[in-house]
């Protein structure tokens, strides 16, 4: 039998697997991974091997890696339980640290994001305390926690969720909550968090992408067909076709984005360019799907808002937020209402946030690149107005009139929309007892103005 | 016989009816698989026997332990009156039968280069290099590392495979299936097995720590022909962010696709790629087209696939 290495550090872990105590360079790579000591063990490769060997009882050694900020670190590590269970002692021996390759790791960590978008059943933008922006998912399963979710918006995300391993419930350092696994309500499947900092200077400043991806494949749980007196005849697009038909695009875009990166083997360009096709209009479809399920939801008699006080101000600031990224890819400069400005008014919180959504993201679609869009809040007696204006084409008397109709594209033809945006959103403010309105002439770009009832008694 | 008691019989013939076209059901894809892949190496007959034989070596092991704490007095009849149900439990256990799978495709491969490139089995010229050292730890490490190998290579043409050379995982996992039958003592038994055992200090234990240990001649783990096979997958499983499992069975036979992404995975380059292809698969070339590919790409393919069958 070979002798133990001799360990270049030593450390211990309790019972929660916090590490109590460290020798550097372990210490170090804890505090750089954005952990504390004492504290949660920061990496997650180490975190997996001691709580391994806690539970099992057994005396574990494997070879580690680790990243923090500006390193890669492999070692060899040997965790051995105490005898009643209440912690490991640690032993670290062949320390080797290379600094991260600049260009590599970005690349890695962007293609385990773009894995983690196609793979995510339920993706949210998240505010800088990691609360709840919006929400998306793509599971009936999931439909549960996320109208919660919704309900609660500006809560932190981790309030809906179960950590594994542990008891906290406030934000934990995103770092740590990055590959977390976790259990969420009304589902029985195991979820792994991944988190998208968003903001140049200090990673997270501008907020998160969160993206919570299942170990295992959903269970197909096709609702049975019921009979639905309400809903008329050729009228169930969400509640019936659309969960039946998600599926089945999901993979054609899937095998697509398979052809197109040749990963079943070499291929000739053209070809690969016929299977992007394919992946986007794939996309386009999901796109059409969703906006016809919304569209079936405003059309219902049924269909209500609920009175939220709200501020359009901050609400246009939240879409500025949200979009922001998209615009910089086109250049355009979005000039949000100032923090501070405020115009209070009752309407739907979600709904209100999905009508700019949709009107903002128009605004960048079709405006020229390097202009710039406006966002401007005004309180006028009874009413609140929040206008988006842009520096586009903008409308001839007769488009105005014509923009707000079903389906109606305004002659465009690229695949960036299914026409039913303007339609839906104007149906939604409405529906809150208020309006969507255009003001434009050709040339002048165009002022989209969303009026609500005016909040009195802020 | 009344009309109740002719009733009964009739359910009860046609519920053996049932269950016995559900095996039928049940067989007839197995052996219409098998026989499609009549002489594939992932199914050769010597394959199926191997893994078999490793998962009632540790049944035997598990049951040999039993026996020892509750003080049977026949142990052989013991063994071999539980041995079939324990190692049917284990075989249930999909990571159990990727191990030993992996485990016998390793094997195979380590006698078929020995014997057509001259690559020693059991001490390759980097652990030759690693045992002549001057660093005393380090020439122990080769030394027993040699043993191990020596070992595993005897234990697989047994087809046997020591608990303590299991991952611990595994290790831990054999234990739940003999708790679950529910012996008598059962829990000391487990205690003094989990007590026993060492990780690191197994085979594939020794390889890892053996792997980080080589600082600059790292990029010799890499190459099959220095390393050979047992250090080379470690090393690429390592490099890649692959389970070594999943590294070994991309050397199987239609396993090409995999074999290329874990290698530029592990930062490979052409020319190293081709060398390794010379050993492995002699009668395929590398596709030119394989140059596009980054290690970064090839990792996320792998990450996406592995995520595709439902992770692990």
């Amino acid at each position: 039998m070979a002798a133990g290495p001799p360990f270049t550090a030593r450390a211990r872990t309790d019972a929660r697997d916090w590490l109590i105590e460290a020798d550097e360079p372990l210490a170090g790579l804890q505090l750089r991974g954005g952990g504390e000591l004492p504290g949660i063990i920061a990496s997650p490769a180490l975190l997996e091997l001691v709580r391994k060997a806690r539970t099992y009882g057994l005396r574990l050694a494997r070879a580690i890696r680790a990243q923090d900020d500006h390193e890669q670190v492999t070692a060899w590590v040997e965790v051995m339980p105490c005898e009643h269970g209440d912690g490991c002692t640690i032993g670290v021996s062949n320390w080797q640290s290379t600094p991260l390759p600049d260009d590599g790791g970005t690349e890695a960590t962007e293609a385990r994001i773009a894995v983690a978008r196609h793979l995510a059943e339920l993706s949210a933008r998240l505010g800088p305390r990691q609360e709840l922006l919006a929400v998306e998912v793509r599971t009936a399963e999931l439909e549960d926690v996320a109208g919660r979710m919704r309900e609660a918006l500006g809560s932190p995300w981790t309030e809906f969720a179960l950590l594994e391993g542990n008891a906290q419930r406030q934000p934990l350092h995103w770092r740590l909550l990055d590959g977390a696994r976790l259990r969420l309500p009304g589902s029985e499947r195991h979820w792994k968090a991944h988190l998208v900092p968003l903001g140049g200077a200090e990673p997270g400043s501008a907020g998160f992408e969160l993206y919570l991806v299942a170990d295992e494949p959903p269970v197909d749980t096709t609702p049975p067909a019921e009979a639905d007196e309400k809903g008329a005849p050729g009228m169930a697009v969400g509640r019936e076709i659309a969960p039946v038909l998600r599926q089945p695009i999901a993979r054609i875009i899937a095998n697509a984005e398979t052809i197109r990166t040749q990963l079943a083997g070499p291929l000739a360009e053209e070809y690969s360019h016929y299977a992007a096709d394919i992946a986007t209009a794939g996309e386009h479809l999901l796109a059409l799907i969703d906006d016809l399920a919304a569209l079936e939801v405003v059309e219902d008699e049924q269909f209500t808002t609920a009175p939220d006080r709200i501020d359009l101000a901050d609400l246009a600031r939240r879409a500025a937020g949200i979009l922001r990224v998209r615009a910089g890819e086109r250049g355009i400069a979005i000039d949000a209402p100032k923090p501070g400005e405020s115009a209070p008014a009752i309407g739907e919180f979600r709904r209100v946030l999905q009508i700019l959504l949709n009107v903002l993201g128009n605004a960048i679609r079709y405006s020229p690149e390097g202009s710039q869009v406006w966002l401007r809040v005004e309180r006028d007696g009874a009413r609140s107005r929040v206008i988006v204006a842009d520096q586009g084409e903008g409308m001839t008397e007769d488009q105005q009139a014509r923009a707000f109709a079903k389906f109606e594209r305004l002659g465009r033809s690229d695949s960036g929309g299914s026409g039913l945006g303007l339609y839906i959103s104007r149906r939604l403010a409405r529906a809150m007892r208020g309006d969507l309105t255009v003001e434009s002439a050709p040339g002048q770009g165009a002022r989209f103005m969303l009026d609500l009832p005016a909040d009195e008694g802020a | 016989m009344t009309g109740d008691a002719a009733d009964s019989i009739e359910r009860l013939l046609r519920d053996e009816l049932t269950r016995g076209d559900a095996v039928i059901a049940d067989a007839r894809p197995v052996l219409r698989y098998f026989l499609s892949h009549e002489g594939h190496p992932l199914f050769s007959e010597a394959m199926v026997a191997r893994v078999r034989g490793m998962m009632l070596d540790i049944a035997s092991q598990l049951l040999h332990a039993e026996a020892e704490g509750g003080e049977v007095r026949d142990r052989a009849a013991y063994v071999a009156e539980r041995q079939e149900d324990l190692a049917s439990a284990l075989i249930e256990n999909g990571s159990f039968l990727a191990h030993a799978q992996a485990l016998v495709i390793e094997a195979d491969l380590a006698e078929r280069l020995q014997a057509r490139s001259g690559i020693d089995a059991v001490l390759p010229l980097l652990l030759q290099e690693l045992a002549a050292r001057d660093d005393e730890a380090t020439a122990a490490l080769a030394m027993a590392l040699l043993a191990a190998q020596a070992r595993f290579m005897q234990n697989c043409r047994r087809m046997e495979l020591p608990m303590q050379e299991l991952p611990g995982d595994l290790f831990h996992a054999a234990l739940m299936a003999l708790r679950n039958r529910g012996g008598a003592g059962i829990e000391l038994i487990e205690r003094r097995l989990r007590a026993s055992y060492d990780e690191g200090a197994s085979r594939l234990g020794l390889i890892a720590r053996a792997i980080t240990g080589l600082g600059d001649e790292a990029p010799d783990a890499l190459a099959i022909d220095r390393a050979g096979p047992a250090i080379f997958a470690s090393a690429l499983a390592m490099a890649s962010g692959q389970e070594r499992s999943s590294v070994v069975l991309s050397f199987a036979e239609g396993q090409f696709a995999r074999l290329l992404l874990v290698m530029r995975a592990s930062g490979l380059e052409h020319a190293a790629m081709e060398r390794q292809l010379l050993f492995l698969h002699p009668d395929h070339r590398l596709p030119l087209a394989f140059d596009a590919m980054s290690a970064e790409r090839a990792r996320a393919l792998l990450f996406a696939a592995e995520a595709e069958r439902g992770g692990h």
